[in-house]
């Protein structure tokens, strides 16, 4: 009974492999290793997730930045200017910083034309330096607006695109190690410019975003968006800790 | 200075860089007027931004009344206030109670789903300021008296060393530091 059915399975079997091996034995290798490469890539984005939504709620990550040959320390810092309220409220928080260690650079929308004026008075005002010199102490970056407001959503996909695209050439051509933000739209493309730079280069990367004074309730919609991804998530009124319970009250800001 | 006769009190109002017509149309009333000599104030200084609305009473019940819609920096004019009117943006806000101002706020209750409403309620929960909830004539009448005799807690100092504190922790090194910041 068994032996007439033997070599008819053996004959199947090898007809079939051999009719594999002639036609697609290079597809499916090729195939294989896109499937690995794939499998890779899916591992490193899953594992890089995790890392970064762990991150947040727990300040164990190691510091950023780089020493120089001179013993220096650098940290690379990016900083989102809005527009109005956010960039006075931005600028308060980093006008006092140490410029020889904390290399800004300040990304503004197309659009605004003020921000700059303001940081240079800024620093004549607090730190008595000239204002011409805020060219010598930062550079500036300039990306196209994510969204006008009021407008019209179709037309906002093309141009959020557009500074993504922006953003991402900023990003990848000089990465920074912090990024501080505080709720500007154009901080959202920025700020995923930021961390897929960090999920394809390996450079490890803070997220500090500071929720605008004005959010005294709930969290402003760039706040919702980055508030599981960010290394920090500072509020500038006590009840909103009660909500989000990973933001932090630090105290009066401004 | 409360020792000098007659009224000698300044009221500054600002609605920001936007416009608020119906704030200035509440107080540039003869009765608006008659209630700032009764308590005490001599003149009364408005910043009306963008409005359309532009005052009209120069002067009224020994209170002279001066406006301008933008200037580069308000800082004299809160400087020198007794009592400061403002819409209720927080940047406002702020600066008066930095300058350690007392402070009406008045709500524009015609903007929907306006956060800065927020902040104003926040503050005034704090006793840190007085708010009207609509810029109607007499809700002003009323609410001008309270914020100018009200209790008020001051706004605590700003500070940041938590903040500078959370930075370090991130980056190793402290955002701000006695070394040379020059280079």
């Amino acid at each position: 009974m068994e032996d007439p059915h033997l070599p008819s399975t053996s004959s199947g079997s090898s007809s079939t492999g051999s009719v594999s091996s002639s036609y697609s034995l290079p597809l499916l290798v090729v195939a294989n290793l896109a499937l690995v490469v794939l499998l890779a890539i899916c591992l490193r984005a899953v594992t890089w997730l995790f890392k970064r939504l762990a991150r947040g709620s727990s300040d164990a990550s190691p510091p950023v930045g780089r020493v120089c040959d001179d013993g220096k320390r650098i940290v690379k810092t990016m900083v989102v200017l809005g527009s109005g309220g956010h960039t006075m409220e931005m600028l308060q928080l980093v006008h006092q910083w140490r410029f020889d260690v904390y290399r800004i650079t300040f990304v503004m929308a197309e659009t605004d034309h003020t921000s700059k004026q303001k940081l240079g008075k800024l620093i004549h005002r607090t730190r008595h330096l000239p204002e011409e010199d805020i060219e010598r102490l930062f550079s500036f970056r300039v990306i196209p607006r994510s969204r006008e407001v009021g407008q019209p959503w179709l037309s906002s996909g093309w141009t959020s695109l557009v500074s993504l695209w922006a953003s991402v050439r900023m990003v990848f051509d000089d990465p920074p190690d912090l990024v501080l933000v505080n709720g500007p739209g154009t901080c959202i493309p920025v700020c995923c410019a930021a961390l897929l730079h960090e999920l394809v280069c390996y450079h490890r990367k803070k997220l500090v975003f500071v929720e605008s004074f004005c959010r005294v309730k709930s969290l402003s919609l760039s706040g919702r968006l980055l508030y599981p991804l960010a290394d920090e998530f500072i509020v500038s009124w006590e009840a909103l800790t009660h909500r989000y319970t990973r933001a932090k009250y630090l105290g009066v800001l401004y | 200075m409360a020792e000098r006769p007659g009224p000698t009190k300044r009221l500054f109002l600002t609605v920001g860089t936007t416009s608020f017509d119906r704030l200035v149309d509440a107080v540039d009333q003869i009765t608006f007027l008659d209630k700032l000599a009764a308590l005490g104030f001599s003149r009364f200084i408005m910043q009306i931004g963008k409005g359309e609305r532009e005052p009209r009473v120069a002067s009224h019940a020994g209170v002279s009344v001066e406006w301008f819609r933008f200037k580069p920096t308000l800082d004299d004019e809160i400087r020198a206030a007794d009592l400061i009117i403002s819409h209720a943006g927080a940047g406002s806000i702020l600066e008066a109670l930095r300058a350690q101002k007392r402070l009406l706020v008045v709500i524009n209750d015609a903007l929907m789903d306006n956060h800065q409403t927020e902040v104003a309620e926040a503050m005034h929960d704090d006793n840190y300021l007085t708010t009207a909830t609509s810029p109607a004539p007499d809700v002003l009448l009323t609410k001008v008296e309270e914020a100018l005799v009200r209790p008020l807690d001051p706004y605590p100092p700003c500070d940041r060393s938590k903040f500078y504190e959370a930075i370090q922790r991130h980056t190793g090194v402290p955002p701000v530091g006695s070394d040379d910041t020059q280079d």
